[in-house]
């Protein structure tokens, strides 16, 4: 197994929309943080080159982002060159309602002019990011091809609208959203194959494990598969352990990352933190050994370390210390 | 089932260290503005004060802390006043179920012991057993691992049966945002006594990463009583760690329908069996709204399991 890196685990710092250094942060009312090892970017432009200097200072093989940063198949060509240099993988990825009715979804009306360049476009604007124009279905595609034209072998599929969909939300019952999601993934699964690319959906604190796993029993098919995150499930009230121990024979990549549980709390209404991998409560050295055992190929199966540290601590040092960790309290997994 | 109020729901209007008319609670909480329930004046008897909010909300079984102590007379009293009211008592036990056998019998048995007769001097036939180590021992906690947690469960509460025997005291032990329902099945089954029996928190499960349904189909056999929590499950969030939110029962997550189904169907004693609010909202918030609310959505949506109706 391996180790690599989710641009994630910087959101604070590197995205344009999110990053700490904008006027617009301090609004959000939240904490300031002074004591910063890495600085942003220069520019708000993607920060696919500043990633990539954050893979190898942390000497990582892989790296995940968003498909929509490459912007053109220029772009993606260029950052394929770049990895290719650096012997390094890239696991692309994009948002999109997964869950979205048939005709939101947009497949049936989709025509194949939409995935070119005057199609949907990547937005990386200060407001939000996101695909512009186009259908879900049409946006979904144009981040397969760039992905691809990156070298992209895996693309992880998030779905995008949890506010307004998830295991929770009633309109419509869950049992409706999973047959859309089912249909939708179905969908894209002729262009995975043309592309070359093995598509993966992810708990993304929408759905739980168990209710993905039933999307991947029924559409059953090798082009898509699963990318695990280790604390996801958290959110949507699924042990973690179990989850893995279900989902590991269709896992091709997981996000790792621990979280820490306060059960108890004055006001009586459980708490939830993010955590430097292993101070959390996620048993991660249990759940490497699941997957290890478990997935088709534990040799290529990389970790995306995607430490989400809020922006008020120093995202670098957490970082650091769950390489460490991961270096030192869990050696026999990495290859 | 028996309708019934938990004083939780009250906890920030009538608990001496956290209601809101404290000089400092402004401190840790913001200012709780336009709330029509006020914390009961000094010199209020507390239990008084929970018969009248049970009586206002047409409810029939009261679940406190035996607060007379040691006063045998102030119990009594209780008693009486709680029969005239034609209210029944379940009363709780506040133990460290996780305590090492050295810990056990250098007081927590005892002092385990003097708070189940206490209840029975009230009038109580029921007890609920709370956690009170829940930071240091829980679900989570490894020193010991929660394996060796629940053997010492075993040992502490299978020493507590002849006590329960000879007061005539259930202990149920609740989840209580420390170990998950499947966990406390494993106790009850090892104990294997019928003085020792399951609480069962609709909601409390979520703190612990339990589904409260599943939770609930392992140990509804279990069951001599509930209580009833909502909460709401923010999965997504912009910081990316989840939130859970008290709500009123019926507005949140948790499937207190299906909860109270299976209970009727599989609990030892389904009409007997009390169910009690346990509607705890923040303290900037009116709890007689919250818990008005949730009696009523009860009552209109899962009426059939009362007798009341």
């Amino acid at each position: 197994m391996k180790l690599g890196l989710s641009a994630a685990s910087y959101r604070w710092i590197c995205y344009p929309w999110l990053r700490y250094d904008r006027p617009e942060y301090r609004l959000s009312e939240r904490r300031i943080p002074y004591f910063c090892s890495v600085q942003p970017p220069a520019d708000l432009q993607p920060p696919i080159d500043w990633i990539l200097a954050r893979v190898e200072v942390h000497g990582l093989a892989s790296v995940y982002m968003e498909s929509g940063w490459l912007e053109d198949e220029e772009g993606a060509a260029a950052f394929r060159a770049k990895l290719e240099e650096r012997g390094l993988q890239l696991l692309a990825g994009t948002e999109v309602n997964l869950a979205a009715s048939a005709q939101g979804w947009g497949a049936e009306t989709y025509k194949s002019e939409e995935s070119s360049a005057w199609g949907p476009r990547y937005d990386l604007g200060r407001e939000g990011s996101g695909w512009r124009g186009g259908s879900c279905y049409a946006q979904v595609i144009r981040a397969m091809e760039l992905a691809a034209a990156a070298g992209a072998r895996i693309f992880n599929l998030v779905h995008g609208e949890p506010g307004l969909h998830n295991r929770f939300t009633k309109d419509p019952p869950l049992g409706a959203q999973l047959e859309n999601i089912i249909r939708n993934m179905q969908s894209l699964l002729p262009v995975a194959e043309a592309l070359g690319l093995v598509l993966t959906n992810e708990s993304h604190m929408d759905y739980r494990v168990a209710d993905y796993l039933q999307v991947l029993e029924t559409i059953d098919s090798p082009w898509l598969r699963h990318t695990f995150d280790f604390a996801n499930s958290i959110g949507v009230v699924e042990d973690p352990l179990e989850a893995v121990r279900a989902i590991a024979p269709y896992t091709v990549a997981t996000h790792i990352k621990d979280m820490y549980v306060q059960p108890t709390t004055t006001m009586g209404e459980p708490a939830f933190y993010h955590a430097p991998i292993g101070s959390g409560v996620v048993p991660i050295e249990q759940m490497l050994d699941v997957l290890q055992t478990s997935v088709p190929n534990p040799e290529e199966l990389h970790h995306y370390v995607e430490v989400c540290t809020l922006p008020q601590y120093d995202a670098e040092e957490w970082l650091e210390e769950s390489l460490n960790w991961l270096r030192t309290s869990c050696t026999r997994f990495w290859s | 089932m028996i309708l019934g109020m938990s004083q939780a729901c009250y906890r920030w209007v009538i608990y001496p260290n956290m209601r809101r008319d404290r000089p400092d609670h402004y401190r840790d909480y913001p200012p709780h503005f336009l709330q029509r329930l006020m914390p009961p004046v000094a010199g209020t008897d507390v239990g008084d004060w929970l018969i009248q909010k049970s009586l206002d909300l047409g409810l029939e079984v009261l679940y406190m802390p035996p607060t007379w102590g040691d006063d045998r007379q102030g119990a009594d009293l209780f008693r009486e006043k709680m029969r005239r009211a034609a209210i029944g008592f379940i009363g709780s036990v506040s133990l460290n179920l996780a305590a090492s056998e050295k810990e056990w019998w250098a007081g927590e048995f005892e002092r385990s012991v003097e708070a189940v007769q206490q209840v029975a001097w009230g009038g109580g036939k029921l007890a609920v057993v709370v956690h009170s180590q829940s930071t240091r021992h829980n679900h989570f906690t490894l020193d010991p691992p929660v394996g060796e947690q629940i053997k010492r469960a075993v040992h502490n509460f299978s020493s507590l049966i002849p006590t329960c025997e000879e007061h005539g005291v259930v202990l149920a032990v609740e989840n209580h945002m420390d170990y998950r329902l499947a966990e406390l099945g494993q106790i009850i089954e090892a104990v294997d006594s019928k003085w020792i029996r399951i609480n069962l928190d609709t909601a409390n499960t979520i703190a612990v990463i339990e589904d409260p349904l599943e939770g609930a189909r392992k140990t509804a056999r279990f069951a001599v009583n509930a209580h009833l929590k909502d909460m709401r499950i923010q999965p997504a969030t912009e910081s990316g760690e989840p939130r859970v939110f008290w709500a009123p029962l019926g507005q949140g997550d948790v499937p207190i329908a299906e909860i109270l189904a299976l209970l009727q169907e599989e609990a030892p004693n389904p009409r007997e069996l009390p169910v009690c609010l346990e509607v705890a909202p923040p303290p900037d918030h009116d709890p007689d709204l919250w818990m008005q609310s949730s009696v009523n959505w009860l009552r209109k949506n899962c009426g059939i399991y009362f007798d009341k109706g």
